[in-house]
Parts: C-alpha cells; sequence; structure tokens
C-alpha cells in the first residue's frame, strides 16, 4: 500500500525540525502587496481506492497580516454517513516562526447539528483557534476518510486578498479510475506519473500567487477566485453504482435512486380525488394540491438516507406531515400522479451566495443541494417547502433563474427555470403626506409588490401578528413612524403580488427649520444601490437583482406655504445600466413627484465599472435633491 | 438525591377565551382550548403556555443522573392525540456540560397542543434550578412546588414583578423516608398567572434581570442528631474561605504563587517616587503586555499567575490577581474585587453567595483613601476604566477582614467633534475636523487603531459614512496616553453636502459625526432603560460661506432638558467675529437608569435631538 506509507509522510512532518520555516521573513516581498493573508502552504492529497472509498489529507498554513475573522480560525469535519474525520490538528506560530501552540485532542468541540429544524445523522467537529498578535501563523492539518460514497468538491487555489507561495493538489487513483478536471481563472496542467500497484498520480502544483483584491460585485462565486474542479465518471452511494460520465446517466443514477418511493395510503388517494373532484384543469388540479400541501406539511431539514441523496418514502411525509427537500417533492409528485399528472424530482442550488454556472459537458456532483418539482404537461416548477409561495413561483435568489436537473425514467435533462425580470420585481407605490404645521406628517401609502419586491412581506406576513407586525414593519420602513394605522398585508395567493397599505404618522419627513420647510419626497423611498469609487478596477461588473420603482408621492403643506425651490425634472437613461425620471409638478402648495427607476440586471467587464459607478451616483445625487417651501410673506 | 418533575404543555396557535379555573392534569382533555386560534390577552403571540408545573422532590434513594421519562404528545383540534415515538427523540451533546433532548413534532397544524412532561434527577441541592415564570411566549399559568426535607434551609431568590395568585407554604409529617426513619417536609407552592412573554430590549443590563423567576439556595442544614452546617453565613465569612481557596486567595497572598511576575517587575517596583497614578499605569501596562487575556472571564484562576505570565496567556483571574499581587507588593493597598458582567446579571448584597459572581477586577486605594479600578483584559483600558461588559453598577472588594460593597460607573463617554469648513458656490464644503473621544469610546477607537495605525479602514469608515466623501490626512494624537482624550485629526471634502438652488444655497448645519438616529425606536417598552455610563456629545464646527452670500435665516437656538435634569440638549447657530457661521450642538446625558415610564421622555428628548440636527442654514447671493 505505497499510497498510503505516502500519504502518513505529509502528516509525520514535524515543525519542530524547521523551527523556522513560517517565519514571516520567507515570504516573497511580491506576495506581501495588498495581502490580507498569505497562503503559505495549501496541500492536499487524495488518494482513491475504488469508486466509494478515498481518503484526503490537507495541510493548509497562512500568514495573517490582519486580524482574522472567526471562521478562517476555525476548521471542521464531520463524522457519520459517509465520513470520518479522524485526524484535525490547528498549530500557532508567531512571527519568527516558533510554534507557540498545538491543539489537544480533548480541544476538538463535537456537537450533533442543533439548529432549529433538522433532523440529522451526521456530527460536526470544529476546532477554533485563538487570535494572536499579528502577524501570526495559522497551520491546520486535517484527514478526511469516505467510505461509501466520494465526491471529489471543487479546490479552491486563489482566495480574494490572499497570496499563496505553494499549492499543491495530488490525486492517486487506480489507473483505470476515470475523471476529468479542469482548472478555472488559472491554466494548471497536473504531471502524471504511474506508481506501483497499477496506481496514477496527478500533482497539481504553482508557487507564488500574487493578491487578487476582492471588489464586490464581481460574478465569481464564494470568494473563490481560481479553483480546480473534478468530474467523476462513477458514482457511488453505498450499495448503489452509476455512471456520472455525463448529465443524462447521472440523472438517470439518482433518478433509480429515487424511483418508486412515491406509494400513499388508499385513503389519501381518495382524499386527493376528492379535492379534485370535478376539476378538469390541470394546472387548476396541481394548484389546488399544491395548497393541500403547503396548508398541511412543513419543512424539516433531513440528513439521513443514503447520504442525504435518497428521499424517504412517501407514507412517511403522510404520516408525520413533515418532510426535507426531497421528501416534500417526493410526496408531491405521488398526490399528483394520483390525478394522473406525471412530475419529476430535479436537482437544483438553492440559494444565491455560492451560485454557479453550470457546464454541460462537465458533471460535478456537488453542485446541488435541494430538489424541486417539474411538471412536463404544464411545463410549470414547485418547490414544496415553502408555505407561503404562491403556485410556481422560485424567485431569482432562490431557485429561480438557473439550470436544474430534471431526473426523467430516460436520464437527466438540464432545464432552465423561470427568470423574473426588472418588470416582473416591481414596487408601485403611492404616498399622500400632508405636512402638519408642527412638523409632522400623516401619510397614507400603498404599494403593489410583485416578484423579488413581495416576498420579504409575504414572510413577514406569515411570521408576525398583530403588535409584533406593526414593529417589524415600522423597523424596516425608511420613516421614523410615530404611529401606525390601518396596516394591510395582503399577499396574492395566486400570484407573486403582495399588497400593502397603511396610515402613519411620520416624524422625520419634512424638516421645519424657521420659516421654512425642507423637503426631499424621496426620503420616502431612498434607492439603495451605489457603487464605491475604484478606478482601479480589475473583476468584472455583476449586478444581479433587476428590479422597478415606480413611485407618486403627493405633498400637502400648510396653506400659508409656497414654494422657494422645486428641483428640476430630470430623466437618465442607459440602455446598459437603466433609467431614470423623476418629475416635479408643484401648485401654490402642494407638491406632486412622479419617479420610475429600472434596474436591469448587470453585467460588464471591469473596463465599463466606472461609466456604472457614475450612473448610479449621479441618480443617487439626482435623488437627493429637495424642495424649500417658505411662508408666504416672511415671518 | 432530588427530584424533580415538570409537567409543560404549549399550545401554538390559537382563539378564544376560557374562564380558568384549575390546571389541567396529564393526559386530561384540553376541551375549550382546543378551539383556541389566537391568545387574546396577546394577539401577536405565535403560542402559549397553557401552563408549565415543576415538582421538586428529595429522594435519597436516586442517583445524579439526566433527563427522564421524557413523554411527549401531540393533540390536534380534532381532539387525536398522536403520542410522540421514542425514535424521534435525539439527544444532541451540546458541550461537555449540557446536552439537549430534541423532539420532532409529527402530525403539528394549527392549534395543536405540545403536551410534555420529564423528570430531572440532580444532586447539586446547593442550588435548586431556577424556575422561569416568564418565558419568550406568553404563559397562562406557572407554578412551582418545592418538597423539602425539614433538614434543609433555603433561601428563595426571586425577581416576581406579576401577581402571585398562589402562595403557600404547608407542613407535612413523616413523609420524608431517610435511613429508616420518617421526617416531615415543607411544601412551598408558588404559582402565577396570565405572565406576558419576555422580549429583548436595547439599553439593558441583561433581558433575564427582568424574568420573573424564582431559586432556592441552601443556606444551612442540621442533619438527625447532627449540628447545623451553614452553607454561608455572612461576606466576612465568604472572604476569609476564599482568601484561603487555592484558586482565588493563594494566588495574590501567597508570595510564592506570583513569584516570577513580581520578580519580573522588580524594576517597576521601585519607582516610589514617582505620582501614584503613574506608577499604577506602568504596573497595568507591565501585566497588559506580557500577559494576553484568552478572552476567558472567571474568577477563579486558570494557569495560574505564574504560569500565565511565562506563557503570555491567561484567563481573567490569572491577570487581574496577578495585578492584584503586583500592586501589593509595589507597597499599594490592592485587592481584588468581584463583580457580576452585565450578561451575567444583577447582584444582590443581601446574599453572602459567591455564584452570583463571575469576574474579577483589580482594586486599588490610595493614600488618599480613593480608590482606582484597575482591568487588564485589555491593552488599552489605562488606570481607572475596565471593559464596558464589567460595569454592572459594582461589585464586592474583597478585603479578607472587612470586605465591602462599592458602587462603580463607567467613565464618561465623550465625543468632542471641532471643525473649521469652506462652503463653495457649488455647494461643497472642505475643511479641517478633529475628533476628540473619551471613556469607552476612546477605547473603541484604540482598539480599532491597534489594528489600524496608519487609519486606512478608519478613513474608509468615515468616507462610507457618505456617497463621495473625502478624508485624508488622517492622524492621531495620545493613543498610548490613556489619560488624555484620543484625539482623530482629519482633512474633510464633503461634495454636493449643501443645495445650491436660484440664488440660495441651503447648507446642512450638522452634516456628520453627530448622533444622527434616535436609538430609541421602540413604539413600547417594558423593562427599564440602563445606560453604561453617562454621555457626553458635542459638536463645534464653523461655516464658510462665499464671500458673495449672506446669511437669510439661521436655525432658531434651542434648549431641551430631560426631567429631572437627567439630560440636557442645546443648539445654537450664530456670526463668529469674522464672519463665519458657526454651529454649536451639545448633548448630555447625566443620568443612566431610568424606568420604563420615562421611557417616552428619553424618546421625545431624542426624537427632538434628531429632528434639530437636520436644520439648515439658508444663504442667499448679495
Amino acid at each position: 500500500m505505497k499510497n498510503l506509507l505516502f500519504a502518513s509522510l505529509l502528516l509525520v512532518y514535524c515543525p519542530i525540525f524547521a523551527q523556522n520555516e513560517w517565519s514571516v521573513d520567507k515570504i516573497p516581498a511580491a506576495l506581501l502587496t495588498d495581502a490580507k493573508a498569505v497562503v503559505r502552504l495549501d496541500q492536499n492529497y487524495i488518494t482513491i481506492k475504488n469508486t466509494g472509498e478515498a481518503m484526503e489529507e490537507s495541510r493548509y498554513v497562512v500568514t495573517f497580516f490582519t486580524q482574522p475573522k472567526d471562521y478562517e480560525l476555525t476548521i471542521g469535519g464531520g463524522e457519520g454517513g459517509f465520513y470520518s474525520t479522524p485526524t484535525l490538528i490547528g498549530r500557532l506560530y508567531d512571527k519568527t516562526g516558533k510554534l507557540i501552540y498545538e491543539n489537544e485532542k480533548s480541544e476538538i468541540q463535537k456537537f450533533g447539528d442543533f439548529s432549529y429544524n433538522s433532523f440529522s445523522n451526521v456530527r460536526t467537529k470544529l476546532l477554533k483557534l485563538q487570535s494572536q498578535e499579528l502577524p501570526f501563523t495559522v497551520e491546520f492539518l486535517k484527514k478526511t476518510k469516505s467510505d461509501g460514497f466520494v465526491s471529489l468538491s471543487d479546490n479552491t487555489i486563489l482566495r480574494f486578498d490572499r497570496s499563496v507561495q505553494k499549492y499543491e493538489m495530488t490525486i492517486v487513483c487506480p489507473e483505470d479510475y476515470k475523471f476529468k478536471w479542469k482548472s478555472v481563472n488559472i491554466d494548471l496542467k497536473p504531471s502524471t506519473m504511474t506508481l506501483d500497484k497499477k496506481q496514477i498520480q496527478y500533482k497539481w502544483m504553482t508557487t507564488n500567487l500574487t493578491v487578487q483584491k476582492h471588489e464586490p460585485n464581481h460574478p465569481y462565486n464564494g470568494n473563490n477566485y481560481a479553483y480546480l474542479a473534478f468530474s467523476q465518471e462513477q458514482v457511488q452511494l453505498g450499495k448503489y453504482v452509476g455512471n456520472a460520465s455525463n448529465w443524462k446517466e447521472f440523472g438517470q443514477f439518482v433518478y433509480k435512486l429515487n424511483n418508486e418511493r412515491d406509494e400513499i395510503s388508499p385513503e389519501m388517494q381518495a382524499k386527493v380525488l376528492e379535492l379534485t373532484k370535478g376539476v378538469t384543469d390541470k394546472s387548476k388540479k396541481i394548484d389546488l394540491l399544491y395548497k393541500f400541501l403547503q396548508q398541511n406539511y412543513r419543512y424539516v431539514s433531513i440528513q439521513i438516507g443514503v447520504g442525504g441523496w435518497q428521499t424517504l418514502e412517501a407514507s412517511f411525509v403522510e404520516k408525520n406531515k413533515f418532510g426535507d427537500c426531497k421528501a416534500l417533492s417526493n410526496y408531491m409528485k405521488a398526490l399528483l400522479k394520483v390525478v394522473g399528472i406525471p412530475s419529476y424530482l430535479s436537482l437544483v442550488y438553492g440559494g444565491d451566495d455560492d451560485l454557479t454556472e453550470i457546464d454541460p459537458a462537465f458533471v460535478k456532483m456537488s453542485h446541488f443541494n435541494h430538489m424541486i418539482l417539474f411538471i412536463p404537461e404544464t411545463g410549470s416548477w414547485l418547490e414544496c417547502t415553502s408555505n407561503n409561495n404562491p403556485t410556481g413561483y422560485m424567485g431569482n435568489d432562490w431557485v429561480g433563474n438557473r439550470q436544474a436537473l430534471v431526473l426523467t425514467p430516460d436520464g437527466g435533462i438540464l432545464k432552465q427555470t423561470p427568470a423574473y425580470k426588472e418588470q416582473e420585481n416591481k414596487k408601485s407605490s403611492t404616498f399622500n403626506l400632508t405636512i402638519n404645521t408642527d412638523g409632522t406628517s400623516n401619510l397614507t401609502s400603498k404599494s403593489v409588490r410583485l416578484g423579488g419586491m413581495e416576498d420579504y412581506y409575504r414572510t413577514l406576513n406569515t411570521e408576525y401578528k398583530g403588535a409584533e407586525l406593526e414593529k417589524e414593519f415600522s423597523k424596516k420602513s425608511a420613516l421614523t413612524l410615530t404611529t401606525l394605522s390601518n396596516l394591510s398585508i395582503k399577499p396574492n395567493a395566486e400570484k407573486p403580488e403582495t399588497i400593502v397599505t397603511y396610515e402613519a404618522i411620520v416624524r422625520n419627513f419634512a424638516n421645519k427649520s424657521g420659516k421654512r420647510y425642507f423637503i426631499t419626497p424621496t426620503k420616502v423611498n431612498p434607492l439603495g444601490l451605489t457603487l464605491s469609487k475604484n478606478e482601479a478596477r480589475k473583476l468584472p461588473l455583476l449586478l444581479k437583482d433587476a428590479y422597478t420603482l415606480e413611485d407618486s408621492i403627493s405633498i400637502n403643506l400648510p396653506s400659508n406655504y409656497k414654494s422657494e425651490s422645486i428641483p428640476e425634472n430630470k430623466k437618465l437613461e442607459s440602455a446598459t445600466f437603466g433609467s431614470y425620471s423623476i418629475a416635479y409638478i408643484s401648485t401654490e402648495n402642494t407638491l406632486k413627484v412622479y419617479r420610475k427607476v429600472v434596474y436591469p440586471t448587470v453585467s460588464v467587464p471591469a473596463s465599463e465599472y466606472a461609466k456604472a459607478q457614475e450612473f448610479y451616483a449621479e441618480i443617487v445625487k439626482l435623488d437627493a435633491r429637495q424642495a424649500v417651501f417658505t411662508v408666504d410673506g416672511g415671518q | 438525591m432530588l427530584q424533580k418533575t415538570h409537567f409543560l404543555t404549549i399550545l401554538i396557535v390559537f382563539s378564544t377565551l376560557t374562564l380558568f379555573s384549575q390546571p389541567y392534569k396529564w393526559g386530561e382533555t384540553f376541551g375549550e382550548d382546543l378551539k383556541m386560534t389566537s391568545y387574546p390577552e396577546d394577539t401577536s403571540a405565535k403560542a402559549v403556555v397553557l401552563q408549565d408545573i415543576g415538582n421538586i422532590t428529595f429522594d435519597s434513594t436516586r442517583r445524579d443522573g439526566k433527563l427522564l421519562d421524557l413523554d411527549v404528545v401531540v393533540i390536534n383540534p380534532d381532539g387525536t392525540k398522536t403520542p410522540v415515538k421514542s425514535a424521534n427523540i435525539y439527544t444532541e451533546k451540546l458541550s461537555k456540560y449540557y446536552s439537549a433532548k430534541k423532539v420532532f413534532i409529527p402530525n403539528l397544524q394549527k392549534g395543536s397542543i405540545i403536551e410534555y412532561r420529564f423528570e430531572l434527577v440532580t444532586n447539586n441541592f446547593l442550588r435548586l434550578t431556577e424556575w422561569n415564570f416568564q418565558e419568550d411566549l406568553p404563559v397562562r399559568w406557572s407554578e412551582i412546588n418545592a418538597h423539602i426535607p425539614e433538614f434543609y434551609n433555603y433561601l428563595t431568590l426571586s425577581n416576581i414583578t406579576f401577581p402571585i395568585v398562589i402562595n403557600e407554604t404547608n407542613r407535612k409529617n413523616g413523609n420524608f423516608y431517610y435511613r429508616g426513619e420518617y421526617y416531615s417536609t415543607v411544601h412551598f407552592r408558588k404559582a402565577l398567572k396570565n405572565i406576558p412573554a419576555l422580549k429583548n430590549e436595547p439599553f439593558v443590563t441583561t433581558i433575564d434581570d427582568y424574568r420573573n423567576k424564582l431559586e432556592f439556595q441552601l443556606k444551612e442544614y442540621t442533619y438527625p442528631g447532627q449540628v447545623t452546617i451553614p452553607v454561608y453565613e455572612s461576606w466576612p465569612k465568604l472572604a476569609k474561605e476564599l482568601s484561603k481557596d487555592t484558586d482565588f486567595g493563594d494566588q495574590y497572598l501567597k508570595t510564592s504563587k506570583s513569584k516570577v511576575l513580581v520578580e519580573a517587575a522588580a524594576n517597576l517596583l521601585k519607582n516610589t517616587d514617582l505620582p501614584e497614578e503613574e506608577r499604577l499605569a506602568k504596573l497595568l501596562e507591565f501585566v497588559t503586555t506580557n500577559i494576553k487575556w484568552n478572552k476567558e472571564t472567571w474568577l477563579y484562576k486558570d494557569k495560574g499567575i505564574n504560569d500565565a505570565f511565562t506563557d503570555h496567556q491567561g484567563n481573567m483571574a490569572d491577570i487581574n490577581l496577578g495585578l492584584v499581587a503586583l500592586c501589593k507588593a509595589a507597597g499599594f493597598e490592592a485587592h481584588p474585587m468581584l463583580i457580576s458582567t452585565r450578561e451575567h446579571g444583577h447582584m444582590t448584597p443581601e446574599y453572602p453567595i459567591v455564584n452570583q459572581f463571575d469576574a474579577v477586577l483589580t482594586y486599588v486605594e490610595l493614600k488618599d483613601k480613593t480608590f482606582r479600578i484597575l482591568d487588564g483584559t485589555s491593552p488599552f483600558h489605562g488606570v481607572n476604566m475596565a471593559a464596558p461588559e464589567h460595569y454592572n453598577r459594582g461589585g464586592w472588594v474583597m478585603r479578607e477582614k472587612d470586605p465591602i460593597w462599592i458602587e462603580v460607573t463607567a467613565p464618561e463617554r465623550v465625543s468632542i467633534v471641532t471643525g473649521a469648513l469652506d462652503l463653495d458656490e457649488t455647494g461643497n464644503l472642505k475643511g479641517k475636523m478633529r475628533l476628540s473621544v473619551n471613556g469607552h469610546e476612546a477605547l473603541e477607537f484604540r482598539n480599532k487603531i491597534a489594528n489600524d495605525p496608519e487609519g486606512k479602514y478608519m478613513k474608509n469608515e468615515f468616507s462610507g459614512k457618505f456617497e463621495d466623501f473625502k478624508i485624508d490626512s488622517l492622524s492621531f494624537d495620545n493613543v498610548k496616553d490613556f489619560t488624555k482624550p484620543l484625539n482623530i485629526r482629519f482633512n474633510i471634502s464633503i461634495p454636493n453636502a449643501a443645495q445650491v438652488a436660484n440664488d440660495f444655497i441651503y447648507c446642512p448645519a450638522i452634516t456628520t459625526f453627530f448622533i444622527k438616529e434616535n436609538p430609541f425606536k421602540a413604539i413600547s417598552r417594558f423593562c427599564p432603560v440602563n445606560y453604561e455610563s453617562t454621555l457626553k456629545a458635542q459638536y463645534i464646527v464653523t461655516i464658510n460661506a462665499p464671500k458673495s452670500y449672506k446669511v437669510e435665516e439661521m436655525p432658531a437656538a434651542l434648549s431641551l432638558l430631560l426631567p429631572n435634569d437627567a439630560g440636557k440638549m442645546t443648539f445654537a447657530c450664530g456670526p463668529t467675529p469674522s464672519g463665519e457661521t458657526q454651529v454649536v450642538m451639545r448633548l448630555n446625558i447625566k443620568q443612566i437608569d431610568y424606568t420604563s415610564d420615562e421611557y417616552f421622555s428619553l424618546q421625545e428628548f431624542y426624537g427632538k435631538v434628531v429632528e434639530k440636527t437636520q436644520d439648515q442654514i439658508v444663504f442667499k447671493k448679495l
């Protein structure tokens, strides 16, 4: 077992024999520029025994020049399911490279996943180190064993704000073990070597990578700028083995894993038929059954059942009235089956933060973390873990606007989920304000919120009631509401639309100073998007959120006031960055303001950044202009 | 030894009120309560605790154990009962000392009632588990029963502000069996009803200080035929015990325990001709530069003073007891001061119990009998400043023979902004400003500067407040001199700060670095308000308008007082002799505690302050 001997050499490496190896002086000067930290060594060694067994060892040494966040001083590992983490070691070195701390085994914290609604047989191990006087160096050693399931996940080479002195990735596998690899945002190729016993070693190596500075609103997921990605030809999950050489085959494998787990009781079948009795329209049937699911079943995170890849039986959900994303999707599928509507479980990435594009030619099993349901006859999708989404609504920042892998009997099919554009994520509001002589204002407001502009309020309405709802609503308001009355939040059950109306007395809207009123009308709904100036922008710019705001603001002042200064009407338009228009109509002691702002999704190269920055800064500047009113005829 | 049973039912989402008579028995049907879809006493509640009943009994045959016999039943609105199977109950280890039972509730619906009971066996009878009458959810009925054998004399520590509906003490003869004999017990019963939910609020020491709760603390015990053994008696007795404790008193009273530290500081001990405060500052600096705090707040030693010094790392006791030892060696009258951190909750000087403390500071008495507090958990405190969380109204100074309670308040939080700004004809402001801070405000900035000595990040942080805001030539004074305010000087440029329209320039009187938001936004208040310290904020800036403009209107002067002279705000705007416009705003909060009724005065006061900061100066073209 030469590979194992090789692997353990990595860990036996003892810091005592190289006293000053991690001295800060040994970092090449070029790596210090802009570096919040320098990765001294990032060494990974993966030994693959077969499709289901592997061992991964890693050694990560990093010198911090600015105070690290807690998570940067923490290393974790899993225990249970297909994994175990037999080794977890953390060491601290001072700036001269002297070892000042190494953890004892007892300092590793172990606990179950004790979050609010989760159901898991996986335990977590965590090791947290203490911050030291800067600069200081942290070394983490970790060994993970996989038994039953091997997934080669992305391996980051370069993170933002960290330079890398040495990176190494080694994979040793039997010569008949097939996998693909690609390097992203870096050009790296492995050297290969044949070892004993028909083993092949692949080794990627690079040194002295200078800092890639972090700049906000970039298209790279997480903080992974350059990384290696892998794709295995064979997939094994416990006793199940399948092909993962392309999406079709991989989809077929997961399909089989989850197939024929959708039996529900005759009573439930009867109930489903009764619920849909007399309804012929398929969409209506889907809607009825989806609402039945939402009203009677709840989401619980479940990490059991073939490493989290296999759904619980539909009968489990029927009995317990809860399930995870797989179990609830599968249960919904079972309900639809009763009324003769076929549907397919579909793998998808849920969330916004680490979303990457799917490469149709490169299967990455670790891409997905969630399951939804696809109905081919109507072309519609169902997110079965939501208790309040309108039927078919996906949401851009959750599972909409991305590719999902639909699991059909004929294999996996990549399919785009619905995307919601700027006109579908829209908020149209009217604000009527009457300014009182004491400077307070009476406000009545109505907004019609669509798509991405409504889900916060839909959720708020489910989570809070009465006085608590009013409190939460007030917190979110841009204005200081001294009283709030007749608050009504009405989510539409059929479509992603929520209508919010309320009345309030507002404190800081008009500023009365001497004989004048200073009023910034757009204070009722300030604009959030600003980009910081950056003349040397290097990363492309991505502004994902696309939305539209339409405001009609009507302001009535006490009758003895007249306008002294009213801002000019303005219009700003760009094919790429969106548009802004504002009009002020002033008559006697009233002012009416109409504003429309459109923010499309923006994806442009770094060279366009300055233009975008100026455009949005100009909008904010125009928007912040105030109107001034004085007492007619002086004081 | 001790056995507690706990019987609790919770209802998820409700409706009509049923007149409450007697608590339900285990397994009884819930009748009208099953129809509840909202709790009438608090319609914003997501659930209500129908009843929470605890029984504490003693049993000499039981061993220390865990949570046992957990039964959970779900009762749905249609009356069906589903017992939770043991397969759906998991035990999760949370830490070395604690584990939790996690229950997956099947078949849950709106209006379901969850009923559960369990038993907890423990042999810690010094302090019986705290009974919380008040929860994060409203509670309709909460009752604690304790059946205490006659040999034990417990003191009840309680914080109860809602009416007690049952308060009984009965003696029962011969119902406790101990070593072949029967003894009597005393049955305490206390119940509260309709207790509102406790919600967290800002400006409190800790929300737990306001929770309605009860605790039993053992005072003394008398086993049959034996003498009475006091568990605690008096503060001097406790002081005597602690002074002999190897993990506490020995640390600074036995010279061998601090020898390494004291000898290393030998040079400092000789400077007896320096003023006392300067000597203290040097001793404090010696400790903070040599021992880094490991973030552990505790009053007993971890490594001990000598090892903490050698390892350059230690817990709070290693550091602050080390300071006591060092100050004593330097000839000062020094003692540990035991405190409870704000999070740990309030202290009760009435009861000499050590477990109400969780932290220790250093107390030093000077020749003039005034005292100074030292806290070596940060290198930036200086003499007479501790971390903000260590100010919880005072502490217990453990003089071995005659310990005393003293009141300590945090130093005033001071922030003074001065500056001179030029206004140009397009509405830009440009000039120099200085921020002068003291108290914990200075501590926060000194912490930032330690990681950012050139102010690179601070520059960005200041600039980030406004679009296009530019800060440069940032410099600091008195970073290391804790006896003086920390000064931050910088040049500032604010494009489009003022609005130019027709012949007017409307310039905000106060642009930034002053309070801009009301900290008291909530429309209601349950708890009293507590500030960590008194506050002083001032803004004194001159604005120099272009020569071709004159002042058309200046904001009116305003002076506001909080009731009882608890706080004051003044605002004035006027011309300087050289023709600029000067804006002066002063805010001073002199009182740190306010009742929940006084909250509204504070809210109104801050509302007016914030409004005043938005005033504008109107300049008109000549």
